[in-house]
């Protein structure tokens, strides 16, 4: 049962994330990818930043050099607990358990030198509200798969605001893992189409290579691959694009991020 | 890679890298290194080699962005433009080893087909006027497509027609 102090220490909790800036795996509960009383992402947070002192630019560059593919969440098994948040209010987790979630720690560790002072010991974990936490408790000791849990590419954020993505979210198949290979393959599967519109709307910025617009899409691949910094400007000038027009729904995100903005509008109206 | 001094045909100055003198060497075969310090404490090493030294620049710019490239001093001795436009090319072209660059100096224009950096074919032209002229297409049938593409690209990059000498 969710009582008052339930709400307010999860106010509480929504106010210290928004504030905060979180280096995460996003998180699907039976295919919804938002706490329901808060309206934040469920998610996994490989490292809580003390974002007075620890600069995102150096958050970022550590965790290019990690690899930050998603737990498999048919080798991750749940246990469910309650832990205290900094300011003392109650959290209701979902713990991850298993060699994932060792993975998950040793990703931790590698910022060290980061976060906040504590005596925190690390258990990777999924903050719930407290009906999903109730109702949940039936697949206590089980997979993350069996519950329903599908855990999703990596992003730093500041608050709402995501400063990096690890790899543009891309769904799985139901329960199947990501390849260790993908990890940056599947920047590679954005279409020539998309990249073109990112292209041509960061021209000011890229006028030398207006050209490419006319290539095919081989030519136009072995471009890219030749100018590799012209690539990665793209995928950020697309990430930004598919944040501004989908951030409030994370599965029209996903797709755009995978398929493009116009196809995602397309698919909109079709439905 | 050893360098004797009898293989050494001249030395220029191509620019300076963190500060450091970046050299040209041709070999008596005609081939062009530069050779620099990569890091200020380390030792000179071949920073990049090709069978042409606007090339050789070329690739050690972009290689290694903090390389600032010598201006000739002397009025007749014209600056080269560099293009790659190995875009072009077919992906087993590619995965062989490849390039095609576009090398102006002046009015003349070459296009060098390189593999693994040796020149496999050489295209002549010249610019005169509204056009890029091109004067020979004795090439492998494998690259006609690509080297079609790369005319048509530095054509468009100095605005003028492109052309065929009959």
């Amino acid at each position: 049962m969710v009582s008052n102090q339930d709400k307010k220490d999860a106010e509480i909790y929504k106010k210290t994330a928004i504030e905060g800036m979180d280096l995460m795996f996003l998180v699907r509960i039976e295919g919804v990818g938002t706490r329901h009383d808060i309206g934040l992402p469920y998610h996994v947070t490989i490292m809580l930043f003390d974002e007075k002192n620890d600069k995102p630019e150096d958050a970022h560059k550590i965790a290019t050099r990690l690899c930050l593919n998603p737990p498999n969440a048919k080798k991750t098994r749940i246990e469910f607990g309650t832990m205290q948040g900094r300011s003392g209010y109650t959290i209701y987790n979902i713990n991850l358990m298993g060699p994932e979630a060792d993975k998950i720690e040793k990703l931790y560790n590698e910022f060290s030198d980061m976060g906040f002072d504590n005596n925190y010991k690390f258990q990777a974990h999924i903050s719930v509200d407290k009906k999903t936490f109730d109702e949940m408790q039936k697949y206590d000791g089980k997979t993350a798969f069996e519950a329903g849990i599908e855990f999703f590419p990596a992003e730093l954020r500041m608050g709402k605001k995501i400063v990096a993505s690890y790899k543009p979210t891309k769904p799985i198949e139901w329960g199947s893992e990501y390849p260790e290979e993908d990890k940056l393959h599947a920047s590679e599967n954005l279409d020539v189409a998309t990249f073109k519109e990112a292209l041509l709307m960061s021209i000011e910025i890229h006028k030398d290579h207006l050209k490419a617009v006319s290539f095919n899409e081989d030519t136009f691949k072995n471009y890219l691959q030749d100018n590799p910094d012209l690539k990665k400007h793209l995928l950020v000038k697309h990430e930004e694009r598919a944040n501004y027009h989908f951030r409030n729904d994370l599965s029209l995100l996903t797709f755009a991020l995978e398929n493009g903005i116009r196809k995602t509008y397309e698919l909109l109206r079709k439905k | 890679m050893q360098i004797k001094p009898e293989d050494i045909d001249r030395v220029e100055e191509a620019g300076t890298l963190n500060g450091d003198i970046v050299k040209l060497i041709r070999t008596t075969g005609g081939w062009w290194i530069g050779i620099g310090k990569k890091r200020k404490q380390g030792s000179p090493e071949a920073l990049a080699a090709g069978s042409h030294p606007a090339i050789v620049k070329f690739n050690m710019e972009k290689q290694f962005p903090e390389f600032q490239p010598v201006m000739m001093k002397s009025e007749d001795h014209l600056e080269s433009t560099v293009e790659k436009h190995s875009h072009f090319l077919t992906e087993d072209l590619r995965k062989s080893g490849h390039d095609i660059f576009s090398i102006q100096t002046g009015n003349e224009v070459e296009f060098h087909v390189t593999k693994h950096n040796a020149q496999v074919a050489l295209v002549t032209g010249f610019v005169d006027g509204e056009h890029l002229t091109i004067e020979t297409l004795k090439i492998p049938k494998e690259l006609t497509k690509s080297l079609a593409g790369a005319s048509v690209e530095k054509a468009i990059s100095i605005k003028a027609g492109l052309k065929m000498r009959r």
